[in-house]
C-alpha cells in the first residue's frame, strides 16, 4: 500500500494514539493530525489537574510520534468551520474523528444556568488557560462550593479549591486562574453525590491526596456508613473521617445519598435519597463533576443515547471511511491510557479496510493551506519554547497563552 | 549473552524508554525488547539476564495488560537462580504512598525466584519534569556495561 494518506482530527490523546499505531503500522501511510487549537495534547494539556504534573508526561511519548516523517500536524484547523467532514473525505484515504468532548454535563436542576453553576469540565480547562475561556466572568469571592460528583474529578476540584496560593506556587497553571483561586476565600467545601460511600467511584490514592493539604482536611458523617458497595477501598478511607476532629482546618464535606434539587445562586438544596428529607449547603460557587458531553462538529451522525458520533465498531455510520475513537464516541469514558489499546484495534481495523480500497492520491488539506495558515510542529515548538521560557521567569514549569491572537503575533515575529 | 528488556507499560511511556535503550545500546550489546503482554513465563525463565522496564497503575500495582503475566509467574514460581536482573520502575510521585510500586513488585517477584538483581532499581519520576528516557538511555549503557 503506497501513497495513502490518513488525517486525524483532534491531537489529543486518543488522535496521538492512533497516529502512533498506524504510523508503527505502516511506514509509507502518511498520516495528517488536525487540531483546532494552535496547541496539540488535548486533555493531557488542558484537563490534567494542575498539581498533577506526572500525568502530563505521557505528551513526551506524542510529541516522539511526530519525529516520524511521514507525520504531520496542523494546528488551529477547526473541522466544521475552516474545513466540512466532505472537505476532508475528499481529501483523505480515510479519517479518524477524535476531537474528545465539547462540553462537561451539569445536574438537570433548576439554577443550573446561572452564572455561577459551572461545570469541572470548564473549571478544569480555565485554570489549564484554555483560550476559549479566557476572560471568563466567574465571581470573584465564593465562601462556599459545593461540587456534585462522585468520581475523581470531584476531588480534583475540592482539592484545587482547598489548596491556597503556597501550595500551588510551582503548579503549570495559567496566572489569572491561580490569581483568580487564591483570591476566592474558600471556607467550606461540599462534595455532594447519589452514591453511598462504598459505591463512589473515588481512588483511594485520590482521596488520600486529601489528608495532605495546609488548609482543609475532610469530613464524613459516621451515619453514612452502613452496607459496602462496589468500592470497599474508597469506603475505609473515607470511613476514617466520619466525624472526625477537624484540628483547626475547614471541612471538605462529603454528602452521600442526595440528589440536587435546586440551586438558587447562594444555596444549593438536595434531597436525602434515604429518609426523604431536604437537605440544603451553601453554595457560592456551583461546581457539577458529572461527565461530559461530545457535541461532535456539524457534518457527523449523532448517537441519540451517547451523544457521540453514530458508529459500528469505530466505524462511522454511513461515511465509508471515517472512523472515530475516544470521547468522540463515548465521552467521558476512560483514562487517557485506555486509548493506547483502542487505538491498537481501530488502527487494525482501518488498515484491514483501507487496503480493500481501491488507491487514490489523496492529497491532504495540502490545496487549502494558504487559506488555512495552520500552525505547524515546528511553530508548535517554538510556542512550547517560548511558554517554557516565560515559564522559568514566573518560577513555574510554564506560562501558558491563553489568548490566540497573542499566538499569532509570537509565530508571525 | 543477550539481555531481554522486559516491560510492562500502560501508556506506552516505559516501552518508548525501552525502545530508546535499544536505540542506543543495541550496537555494543545483544538486547531485545519484549512486553510482557506478548511473552510466555517460558521465554523469561529461558533468559540468563532482563532488565524491567515497568511503570506503576492504579492503586501501586503493575500495568493492565503485564498482570497476567505477574499472577501466573507468582503462581508457578519457577526456578531462576540461573537469572541476573535489573529494574527500571517508572512512576509519580505524586503517588506518594505507592510511588514507583510496579517495578518494585517484579524486583520482589523474581528475587523470590531466586534470580539476582544486579545494582539498585532505576526510580524514574514522571513528576520531576524530567525526560524518562534520558536518565534510562545512560543508566542502561552503565548496567549493561558493568554487569555483561
Amino acid at each position: 500500500m503506497t501513497g495513502r494518506r490518513i488525517g486525524i482530527v483532534g491531537a489529543g490523546p486518543a488522535g496521538f494514539y492512533t497516529a502512533d499505531m498506524l504510523s508503527k503500522a505502516r511506514a509509507d501511510v502518511a498520516v495528517d493530525l488536525i487540531e483546532r487549537l494552535p496547541f496539540p495534547f488535548g486533555l493531557v494539556r488542558y484537563g490534567v489537574a494542575p498539581d498533577h504534573p506526572g500525568t502530563r508526561q505521557v505528551s513526551q511519548l506524542f510529541a516522539r510520534v511526530m519525529r516520524r516523517p511521514n507525520l504531520r500536524f496542523f494546528g488551529g484547523v477547526t473541522l466544521g468551520e475552516q474545513v466540512s467532514v466532505e472537505d476532508l473525505r475528499a481529501r483523505y484515504d480515510a479519517l479518524v474523528i477524535a476531537t474528545g468532548a465539547a462540553a462537561g454535563r451539569k445536574a438537570d436542576i433548576a439554577g443550573a444556568d446561572l452564572a455561577t453553576s459551572i461545570t469541572g469540565y470548564d473549571l478544569a480547562r480555565w485554570l489549564n488557560g484554555h483560550p476559549d475561556l479566557t476572560g471568563w466572568a466567574l465571581p470573584a469571592r465564593a465562601a462556599s462550593v459545593a461540587i456534585i460528583g462522585n468520581g475523581n474529578v470531584a476531588l480534583d476540584i475540592a482539592r484545587l479549591m482547598a489548596k491556597g496560593p503556597e501550595e500551588l506556587a510551582a503548579a503549570d497553571a495559567a496566572g489569572p486562574a491561580l490569581d483568580w483561586l487564591a483570591g476566592l476565600g474558600v471556607e467550606e467545601i461540599h462534595v455532594c453525590g447519589r452514591r453511598g460511600p462504598g459505591d463512589t467511584r473515588f481512588t483511594p490514592s485520590e482521596l488520600a491526596e486529601l489528608d495532605r493539604l495546609q488548609r482543609f482536611a475532610p469530613w464524613t458523617a459516621r451515619a453514612d456508613f452502613e452496607a459496602t458497595g462496589a468500592n470497599p477501598a474508597a469506603a475505609a478511607v473515607l470511613e476514617r473521617h466520619g466525624d472526625a476532629d477537624l484540628a483547626g482546618r475547614r471541612p471538605i464535606r462529603f454528602h452521600f445519598h442526595v440528589s440536587p434539587l435546586h440551586y438558587d445562586g447562594t444555596v444549593l438544596r438536595f434531597t436525602d435519597l434515604r429518609s426523604g428529607a431536604g437537605r440544603e449547603v451553601r453554595a457560592d460557587l456551583l461546581v457539577h463533576a458529572v461527565g461530559q458531553l461530545a457535541q461532535p462538529p456539524a457534518g457527523l451522525p449523532v448517537d441519540p443515547v451517547t451523544g457521540g458520533v453514530a458508529n459500528q465498531d469505530g466505524a462511522v455510520a454511513g461515511m465509508g471511511g471515517v472512523f472515530v475513537l475516544g470521547w468522540a464516541n463515548r465521552p467521558g469514558d476512560g483514562l487517557i491510557a485506555g486509548n493506547r489499546q483502542n487505538a491498537q484495534v481501530l488502527a487494525d481495523r482501518l488498515l484491514a479496510w483501507l487496503d480493500a480500497q481501491p488507491a487514490s492520491a489523496a492529497g491532504g488539506i495540502d490545496d487549502r493551506l494558504e487559506r488555512l495558515r495552520p500552525v505547524s510542529w515546528d511553530d508548535w515548538l517554538r510556542l512550547d519554547g517560548l511558554e517554557q521560557e516565560e515559564g522559568r521567569r514566573q518560577g513555574r514549569p510554564r506560562a501558558r497563552f491563553t489568548d490566540l491572537r497573542a499566538v499569532d503575533e509570537a509565530l508571525r515575529g | 549473552m543477550t539481555t531481554l528488556l522486559f516491560v510492562a507499560t500502560m501508556t506506552g511511556t516505559a516501552e518508548m524508554v525501552a525502545e530508546e535503550i535499544v536505540a542506543a545500546h543495541g550496537g555494543r550489546h545483544a538486547i531485545e525488547l519484549r512486553l510482557f503482554e506478548k511473552s510466555t513465563q517460558e521465554m523469561l525463565a529461558a533468559a540468563g539476564r532482563i532488565l524491567v522496564i515497568s511503570s506503576t497503575y492504579g492503586e501501586g500495582e503493575v500495568p493492565e495488560p503485564a498482570v497476567g503475566f505477574f499472577e501466573a509467574l507468582k503462581a508457578a514460581r519457577p526456578d531462576l537462580c540461573h537469572m541476573r536482573y535489573g529494574v527500571i520502575a517508572l512512576g509519580d510521585s505524586g503517588y506518594v504512598d505507592t510511588f514507583a510500586q510496579g517495578g518494585r513488585l517484579w524486583d520482589g517477584l523474581l528475587a523470590e525466584c531466586g534470580a539476582q538483581r544486579q545494582d539498585d532499581i532505576l526510580i524514574l519520576d514522571a513528576a520531576d519534569g524530567s525526560s524518562p528516557v534520558d536518565r534510562a538511555v545512560d543508566w542502561a549503557g552503565d548496567w549493561l556495561d558493568r554487569t555483561a
